[in-house]
């Protein structure tokens, strides 16, 4: 095989080329985006009941709609929010179910479901877009002060929004701000002097503004289209519509009432820039689509976008996901070209020879050459995971080629005489049954990591693949390319630098006085074990750490009872505050919901603030110092509690748990007071936890509710049917549209209203004249104020109550633990309630369940492997010692660095134990070799140590500078994969030390 | 457990930090109370009537034919004008009477006469003599009672039935033209004064009206006296019927008009406030401003009314929140 590549060799360097040329095509083409989306398979259903309140919407809607979807194929969990007037169900599918096979599942649902819920509520299915999907947020601005916000909505809404919708990948667009109506605000008081009843008011606007088609008519002119206009087309049309007539005369809508543009009524929510309400808009992307080149098409289609808007209108791109992207990416572009140059050093001077080290360099960008047309072929995207695979790999894929290279170069030095090629194919042949094992081994390691699910799954597999096809890149590159480019490029030279014959005598003392001390280097090793054993615990739990997106979400819970102007109030103030610093580029809130959708209400806000580059923070070092410094000053706003997230995080942490929080505690049960009661007794709990912050019980109670319940006794004295009553309350509170005003080709919305919507005025509506006196609404219905739920979450078909903490320099784990604790002492819980624990903690825990299992599979395997190799379970366990080695030096750089276990960091163990294994195998593989050849054990075992000394020590060395960029690195996008670096790097330190001076006595007091 | 008890009292002790910044960006603002005695209004719906006692229908005292009609519906007639001329048969009829009845009472008083100076000269007897002054008597006070029998219909002018009106107002009602034929069981007009009007408030049973009130109408105030509380009740909504005579002062008030009768009640000592300046909690509560911030204090509600309360329980000069008070309950609630 060798021979036949090295005699073919003009075709290899041939295929090379080839390998570059192509190489770097993908390198440009593959797909770009920010980093696996972990969004579960979920369907969304809204339905919207007008004028429900949350226990009805639960009640009516969302029971019905949850019992027909919990029995669905693959469904797995049913979440539902029911809030007044709007009822939310997410349906969770098993992993890996077709999004579109689980929408039409669903959608066959609905139509069943349309029967079973009350008349005029209709469910339809959310957008098909992931957690991920807000990739871009824009607003329109007015520059000359001519346009109103429902201008500029109706711009957006007929201008724009068909450019952002067309292009490729848009699902939908949220858009935020006042729609154009037209207000008829009817004067009760003239109602009553002209004898008139606002049922007669509705009627007649409804029927004077009819639009029919009358099909064609020959006539003489020829084949006329028939139309009957009958719309309204102007304000004047509408004020001259006939109300009431009387003998001799008719009271005209003119007469009793006025009409004006606004706004159409009962508006949940606004969008706000620099505290300034302007018509915000987000573009919610379809799922699988490719955000990097989305939000630079919309950024093109916007440029379009503009030109059709009037002068003085802008559209500015406040926020887009793409930018993190941009970051995070180059990031780690800069982390693996400074790791390729730190590896060429430090092997130009472990080899002592230029040209052994350019080629063990080149072998790095041809193994990535290699891999990018491997993943772009496989439909894999560069993403932070992928490309992270890549740049904490960045040693191991040198590795191989350096062993080539480096036996190749010995042998050339040794045998200076021999042929050329036959000294290649002979060093190459020699070196190829071990590579292979070796890059087999490591490869191995990281297959449990495909045992793992949800988010991890989705983080991490794409990072083990990535480091798999890499390696095997890798193998390829050094057998392939590495001896036909010795042939051309090395030649022999010195063996050894007089640098590195100094370490290794240096070494060799060590060894044979570590054979002197043999019991107590022994045990030194076992008690730094059972060392480190100690320190694992003492490390704290967390599921990930999180990565800096460059902004800061703050989250705003207001009472329950606020209005839309409070809540710009409290938008426009945590704005302020930030933009106080000037770190802040700018900010935006969002208040509530968008047009339809999103299960919130005006008292909720989130307000992004967006950031400059860390290295211009002056005010303060890190996110978490900024937030803090925020949570100070907002503390003296009353009424409000907030909660700091980043836009992307806060988004996952929702998708995961349906919670917005890093930790979030549900009771669940039957009775909403109780369970509310109880997630109180929890709130006070965790406040008074070390670490908690941002903790908010969400309120579920105490929204008031106006109730207008028809006294049927007197409503039929008088012949009057509740529908009639409920009309009124739909037309003249609800908003309800009565006709539209045509304008061009526009069609805006005529609702009702009084001058004033008061309380008093409501209770005073006429609704009925009668001889003698008239009757007011409250004479034929209660009106009463009561308070009624907010937002009634259900899990399962179970009601809970929802407490939600995020944490500031504490780990997760131990934090819940304590809490945990303190609940099982503190709180009874009544029958058939209990207490759960989701948000980030559920993944961690889910996580670290699978790598109970992921762990020792690793380790099992590389055991499998070793036996496979050697044949005797001595040795393969003599090499498995290593893995204990590895751990010491990973926990305790993991205890000195601050970090937590985590996913990345428990990633990073898993492949320690196989670069680990890797030294073991080397060495082990040698003195075999060497026993085999008839020497004796203790000479054999030295000059095996001797022999393999510099081989070992370039594997560690460039595995641990590969990673060094990466540790150091402060930009966006390196927070993932730094626990990982520590623990490789202190574990491959620690594994090569005891590689190096203990496995030779263990070996030498196990082997007879 | 008793300590429970107290968790009330330390909630309402508590002090909302507010400072003045935040305040303004929150848009909080205070009102300084100052108690006051107050009149209190209660608004009733009512509907405006003619007053019945102020109107007249006006029916010539006979049968006959409106010759000439001087007024018509709409026209304001003082008291003695001139309404209508009517010819009325009758009066003709006593017109001839009385002509006849001149006729004779001049033979008898010529007849006296002659019978007189010839009894004086004893040609006749004094019977033949008194005979003939018993026929002038006759005749004499024939023509007198049909004189009188005439100025009995009214005013006559010739044939003609003169009709003045008895009360000053306006005519309301024009029920006959000229030609028609009228007369007791046929009415001519009717003439309504509008000086007063009734005014007819429903309110719920039970209601004890102060004796004075005003009706406001296209922002006029017109004073109003309490006339009588109807002992039955409006039998379709079961309300207490009050009536109200209103002055009209501008003549503007008509029948018909559906108005407010707004009616003071007796003063009570206390605050108005805005009505989201009183916040219900346990009971109902303000925020008064203090050094640091806001303390919740309870008040006892007096009087709702529109977008206003009136509450008792503050002294002069505190200082009250009185927008965006939302903020420091959900605060407080916390």
């Amino acid at each position: 095989m060798i021979r036949w590549i090295l005699s073919y060799r003009l075709f290899v360097i041939l295929l090379l080329v080839l390998v570059v040329a192509y190489g770097t095509y993908n390198l440009f083409r593959i797909p770009v985006d920010t980093f696996p989306d972990p969004t579960p398979a979920q369907v969304v259903i809204y339905t919207e009941t007008p004028g429900m309140s949350a226990e009805e919407t639960e009640v009516l809607v969302t029971k019905p709609i949850e019992s027909l979807l919990a029995g669905i194929k693959d469904a797995e969990l049913v979440r539902s929010i029911s809030l007044p007037g709007l009822s939310y169900v997410a349906v969770f599918f098993k992993e890996g179910t077709d999004l579109y096979f689980a929408r039409s599942l669903v959608s066959q649902k609905l139509v069943e479901a349309k029967n079973l819920l009350p008349q005029n509520v209709a469910p339809h299915m959310g957008p098909n877009t992931s957690g991920l999907g807000n990739v871009m947020f824009y607003a329109l601005f007015d520059n000359t002060g001519k346009f109103t916000l429902e201008d500029l909505k109706t711009l957006q809404e007929w201008r724009v929004k068909p450019f952002v919708k067309a292009v490729e990948g848009v699902e939908e667009v949220s858009q935020w701000g006042p729609e154009k109506a037209y207000i008829v605000r009817i004067e009760p008081q003239k109602l009553l002097q002209h004898n008139v009843s606002p049922f007669e008011v509705v009627k007649a606007l409804e029927e004077n503004s009819k639009v029919s088609g009358g099909g064609f008519l020959q006539s003489s002119e020829g084949d006329l289209v028939v139309r009957g206009l009958g719309r309204y087309e102007s304000i004047q049309d509408i004020l001259n519509v006939p109300v009431k007539r009387g003998e001799n005369d008719y009271v005209l809508v003119g007469d009793i009432a006025r009409i004006e543009e606004g706004e159409l009524p009962n508006r949940r929510g606004a969008f706000t820039y620099k505290g300034q309400e302007v018509q915000g808009n987000i573009v919610l992307k379809r799922l699988g689509i490719n955000t990097m080149e989305l939000v630079e098409n919309l950024k093109k289609t916007l440029l379009d976008a503009q030109k059709v808007l009037p002068e003085g209108v802008e559209i500015r791109v406040l926020y887009d996901q793409a930018y993190l992207t941009e970051k995070a990416i180059s990031t780690l572009r800069k982390a693996i070209i400074e790791g390729i140059v730190l590896i060429t050093i430090a092997i130009a001077i472990y080899l002592w020879n230029i040209r052994v080290a350019m080629l063990v360099v080149l072998s790095i960008p041809l193994t990535l050459f290699l891999t990018f047309t491997l993943l772009k072929n496989l439909g894999i995207s560069a993403n932070l995971m992928t490309m992270g695979g890549l740049a904490i790999g960045l040693g191991l894929f040198a590795d191989a080629s350096v062993v080539v290279i480096e036996n190749i170069y010995r042998h050339l030095s040794e045998n200076k005489k021999g042929i050329k090629l036959t000294i290649i194919a002979q060093s190459v042949q020699e070196i190829k049954r071990p590579l292979f094992f070796a890059i087999l081994t490591i490869a191995v390691v990281f297959l449990p990591i495909f045992t793992f699910e949800s988010v991890e799954g989705k983080y991490y597999k794409p990072l083990a693949i990535t480091i798999i096809l890499a390696l095997l890149s890798s193998f390829v590159v050094a057998l392939l390319f590495m001896p036909v480019l010795s042939y051309w490029f090395l030649k022999e030279g010195k063996e050894e630098s007089s640098l590195f014959a100094y370490l290794r005598r240096k070494y060799l003392l060590l060894l044979s006085f570590a054979f002197s001390f043999r019991p107590f280097v022994l045990s030194l090793a076992f008690i730094s074990f059972v060392l480190s054993l100690f320190l694992f615990s003492r490390v704290g739990r967390e599921f990930a750490p999180p990565l800096e997106e460059g902004a800061v979400l703050v989250k705003s819970f207001l009472d329950s009872n606020v209005s839309l102007e409070e809540s710009k109030r409290i938008a426009k103030l945590v704005e302020g505050t930030a933009l106080k610093y000037p770190e802040v580029v700018h900010t935006f809130s969002n208040i509530g919901r968008a047009e339809a959708g999103e299960p919130e209400d005006v008292n909720y806000i989130e307000t992004f603030i967006i950031l400059k580059p860390a290295k211009d923070w002056r005010n303060f070092k890190s996110r978490q110092e900024f937030e803090e410094i925020l949570r100070t000053e907002l503390e003296k706003v009353p009424g409000v509690e907030f909660g700091f997230t980043q836009p992307i995080q806060m988004r996952i942490d929702e998708l995961l748990s349906g919670v917005k929080a890093t930790l979030a505690v549900k009771v669940f049960g039957e009775d909403l007071d109780k369970i509310n009661q109880i997630a109180r007794q929890v709130e006070e709990i965790i406040a008074s936890t070390k670490g908690a912050v941002d903790v908010e019980t969400e309120a579920q109670t105490g929204k008031l509710q106006l109730r207008i319940e028809p006294q049927r006794e007197i409503m039929q004295r008088y012949n009057l049917t509740t529908q009639e009553l409920m009309d009124l309350v739909s037309y003249y509170l609800g908003g309800k549209e009565v006709a539209q005003i045509q304008e061009e080709t526009l069609l805006f919305p005529v609702v009702v209203g009084f001058e004033e919507k008061t309380l008093e005025v409501l209770k005073n509506i006429p609704v009925l004249r009668h001889e003698g006196g008239y009757l007011k609404l409250s004479d034929v219905a209660r009106v009463y104020v009561a308070e009624g739920y907010n937002k009634i979450r259900r899990e399962r078909g179970m009601r809970y109550a929802l407490v939600q903490s995020n944490l500031h320099a504490r780990d997760l784990g131990g934090f819940v633990k304590e809490v945990k604790e303190k609940i099982d002492k503190n709180i009874k819980l009544p029958e058939g309630y209990f207490i759960s624990f989701g948000g980030q903690f559920e993944n961690q825990q889910r996580a670290m369940k699978k790598l109970m299992v992921a762990v020792p599979l690793a380790i099992a395997l590389i055991f499998l492997l070793l036996y496979m190799n050697y044949g005797s379970v001595k040795d393969a366990l003599i090499v498995m010692l290593n893995v204990p080695f590895a751990t010491v030096g990973g926990v305790i750089t993991l205890y000195l660095s601050g970090y937590n276990l985590s996913v990345p960091s428990a990633v990073g163990f898993i492949a320690v134990f196989g670069i680990a294994t890797l030294n073991g195998v080397v060495l082990v593989s040698y003195i075999r070799n060497l026993l085999q050849e008839g020497i004796p054990k203790r000479e054999a075992i030295l000059e095996a140590c001797s022999k393999r000394l510099r081989p070992i020590l370039i594997t560690a060395t460039a595995t641990s500078l590969g990673l060094v960029p990466m540790l150091l690195s402060t930009d966006i996008g390196s927070e993932l994969q730094k626990p990982l670096a520590t623990v490789v790097i202190g574990g491959i330190f620690t594994s090569t030390l005891l590689t190096l001076i203990v496995l030779p006595l263990v070996y030498d007091m196990v082997r007879r | 457990m008793v300590w429970m008890l107290l968790i009330p009292l330390l909630v309402f002790g508590q002090v909302i930090k507010v400072d003045e910044n935040t305040m303004r960006k929150l848009g909080i603002r205070t009102q300084v109370v100052k108690v006051e005695d107050q009149k209190l209004e209660v608004r009733l719906p009512a509907v405006l009537r003619a007053n019945p006692t102020l109107s007249v229908e006006i029916y010539p005292p006979i049968e006959g034919i409106v010759k000439r009609l001087h007024v018509k519906e709409g026209d304001r007639v003082s008291k003695g004008q001139l309404l209508a001329e009517i010819y009325s048969p009758k009066i003709a009829e006593i017109n001839a009477q009385i002509r006849m009845a001149q006729v004779r009472l001049k033979n008898a008083e010529e007849a006296l006469k002659r019978e007189e100076l010839l009894y004086k000269e004893e040609v006749i007897p004094y019977a033949r003599y008194f005979s003939a002054k018993v026929e002038h008597e006759r005749a004499l006070s024939e023509y007198k009672a049909l004189l009188e029998s005439r100025s009995s219909l009214g005013e006559v002018r010739g044939d003609n039935l003169l009709v003045r009106s008895p009360k000053g107002g306006i005519v309301v009602e024009q029920k006959a033209v000229l030609g028609s034929s009228v007369g007791l069981q046929s009415p001519l007009l009717k003439i309504q004064d509008f000086s007063t009007l009734w005014a007819y408030a429903y309110a719920e049973p039970g209601f004890q009206p102060e004796s004075e009130g005003f009706i406001e109408y296209e922002n006029r105030i017109y004073p109003m006296k309490l006339e009588w509380i109807s002992p039955r009740l409006e039998p379709q909504t079961g309300k207490q019927i009050i009536r109200f005579s209103v002055e009209n002062r501008d003549g503007k008030l008509k029948d018909g008009i559906r108005v407010n009768v707004v009616l003071r009640k007796k003063g009570m000592r206390g605050v108005w406030l805005p009505s989201q300046a009183v916040q219900r909690m346990r009971e109902d509560v303000v925020f008064v401003r203090n050094k640091e911030g806001f303390v919740a204090k309870s008040v006892r509600v007096l009087f709702r009314e529109d977008e206003r309360v009136l509450v008792q329980g503050l002294s002069d000069g505190e200082e009250v929140a009185v927008s965006g008070v939302i903020f420091l309950k959900a605060q407080l609630g916390k």
